[in-house]
């Protein structure tokens, strides 16, 4: 958010739960030697206040944190969660009040960095069609391939400068007006509502319960909001198979964000979404799917036109679902999770004659 | 301006109308939005139209061709759970375009909600459309 901290320092941990710090021992120094057992035994690293969640809508339940403090925290410790008028990272705030506020745009934030460069290419497409007109025109004439060809190289020079003049241009800070529904985000004595929360997936909420002691509920009240007390075990597979694959990478040190913007169930960050692009889509198939070709060729072809490597991510169940669906009412999730097996493909469109490292 | 949704006291997140309606106004920054009357019931739900005008133009082929072009969007929000579900049938399209749209209306913009805390948007056309170019 608007706080000008360098992003190693702002997102120095992979997890909200941090390791102990004890301090350094200097051997033949006895005080130091008190000062590191009552260091040893006296640390913890448990969160203090726990992190509130609350939940909406009865059938699709959706999982909140409102407070900012703990937005951001969350946010800032391993990238949990999204802010619901924000690209990822709850911004909404910080934005509305550099909107609303003060209008020098200090902070741009990533939403208008992005908003600016999609309107100069919108700009420079608007250009390209003129220029695609006059060709046209050219040829309905009747013009020479020679004229055409000269017509050409000179766009094709026009275009050029006209790309470095846009890319050189300084992001302009928009002259926004306030609007009518504008003067309704102020309170009483002049600052900005917060209206945006942080919604964190059912997986994420898990993982911040069973895994890590953050949220203030427990997995036991957790799965119930999220899917009451199941009758069969098909109400719970799902949830059971998405927590597994979630659980697994976030354990191996990926940060694991939703993929639904491209198909998939996850996308994987070696750090972070500020940080790098995800290198990762993971679509999760139970051990024993099969699908026809049609169905990992369009998903392979969005994911490698984003640039990303497709990870096929199977998920086998090692015990019956009668067992699974006993350890789900008495709230053992250890023994539920721990009998699941996860193992992954990469798929990867191959061209012989192109791809030949 | 119209706007139906004075009350902006509550956070969003009681429904998905309204969390899709705050994305609207206050994140893309539509303006003359508001709520159509028209509403139909689907499978249980009840479907409403939030009209409004976004600040530039969605899709850049959207220049010129339609006289009647007032830049007027037409968005539904939906639960993307809703969708898995398989509730958005041709059928239920056909009905959204004839008794929830006015009659000049091109298309109509999903707006679903996902259980992520994303909003993602997608366009609907009557009919057949001429590709977008990139």
């Amino acid at each position: 958010m608007g706080k000008r901290k360098p992003s190693s320092a702002r997102y120095k941990y992979p997890l909200p739960i941090h390791p102990i710090e004890l301090p350094p021992l200097i051997p033949h120094n006895p005080i130091s030697w008190v000062y590191w057992t009552y260091c040893y035994f006296s640390s913890v690293n448990g969160l203090t206040n726990k992190i509130h969640v609350e939940f909406f809508n009865d059938k699709y339940v959706h999982i909140v944190v409102k407070d900012d403090s703990q937005m951001n925290y969350l946010w800032e410790n391993g990238f949990f969660g999204t802010g619901q008028l924000s690209r990822s990272e709850p911004t909404w705030k910080n934005r509305t009040h550099n909107r609303l506020a003060d209008s020098d745009g200090h902070g741009n934030a990533l939403e208008k960095v992005t908003q600016h460069r999609r309107l100069l290419r919108l700009e420079f497409k608007k250009q390209r069609e003129k220029m695609e007109q006059e060709l046209l025109e050219l040829r309905r004439k009747g013009g020479t391939i020679e004229q055409e060809k000269e017509l050409l190289e000179q766009q094709r020079k026009s275009l050029r400068v006209y790309k470095s003049q846009q890319s050189s241009a300084e992001v302009l800070p928009h002259e926004e007006t306030i609007r009518d529904i504008d003067l309704l985000l102020f309170t009483d004595d002049g600052k900005i509502r917060q209206l945006e929360s942080l919604e964190l997936m059912p997986v994420e909420a898990m993982f911040l319960t069973f895994a890590l002691p953050v949220l203030d509920i427990t997995a036991k009240d957790l799965t119930r909001r999220l899917v009451g007390i199941p009758e069969k075990y098909e109400d719970i597979h799902q949830f059971i198979s998405q927590y597994v694959v979630y659980h697994h990478y976030r354990s191996h040190g990926w940060c694991a964000r939703s993929g639904v913007k491209f198909g998939c169930d996850y996308l994987l960050y070696q750090r972070g979404p500020p940080l790098e692009h995800a290198e990762f889509c993971v679509r999760i198939l139970n051990s024993n799917d099969i699908k026809d070709y049609n169905w990992y060729s369009s998903l392979a072809r969005v994911v490698a036109g984003a640039n990303k490597t497709y990870v096929l991510c199977y998920v086998e169940s090692l015990r019956s679902p009668e067992t699974i669906l006993r350890w789900w009412h008495q709230g053992n999730y250890k023994s539920i999770f721990s009998s699941y097996k996860v193992g992954e493909i990469t798929y990867k469109r191959w061209i012989p004659g192109k791809n030949r490292e | 301006m119209d706007s139906d949704y004075t009350d902006v006291t509550n956070r969003i997140g009681e429904s998905t109308f309204r969390l899709v309606w705050d994305n609207l106004a206050y994140a893309q920054l539509w303006e003359q939005l508001r709520t159509r009357d028209e509403q139909v019931e689907w499978q249980g739900q009840t479907l409403q139209i939030i009209e409004g005008k976004p600040p530039h133009k969605l899709s850049n082929d959207d220049d010129g061709g339609n006289e009647n072009d007032h830049g007027i969007e037409y968005v539904l929000p939906i639960e993307m759970s809703q969708y898995k579900a398989g509730k958005l049938t041709f059928k239920c399209l056909d009905l959204i375009f004839d008794q929830l749209c006015p009659p000049d209306a091109r298309r109509i913009t999903l707006a679903l909600a996902n259980s992520d805390g994303t909003v993602m948007f997608y366009f609907v056309y009557k009919g057949i459309h001429k590709p977008k170019r990139n």
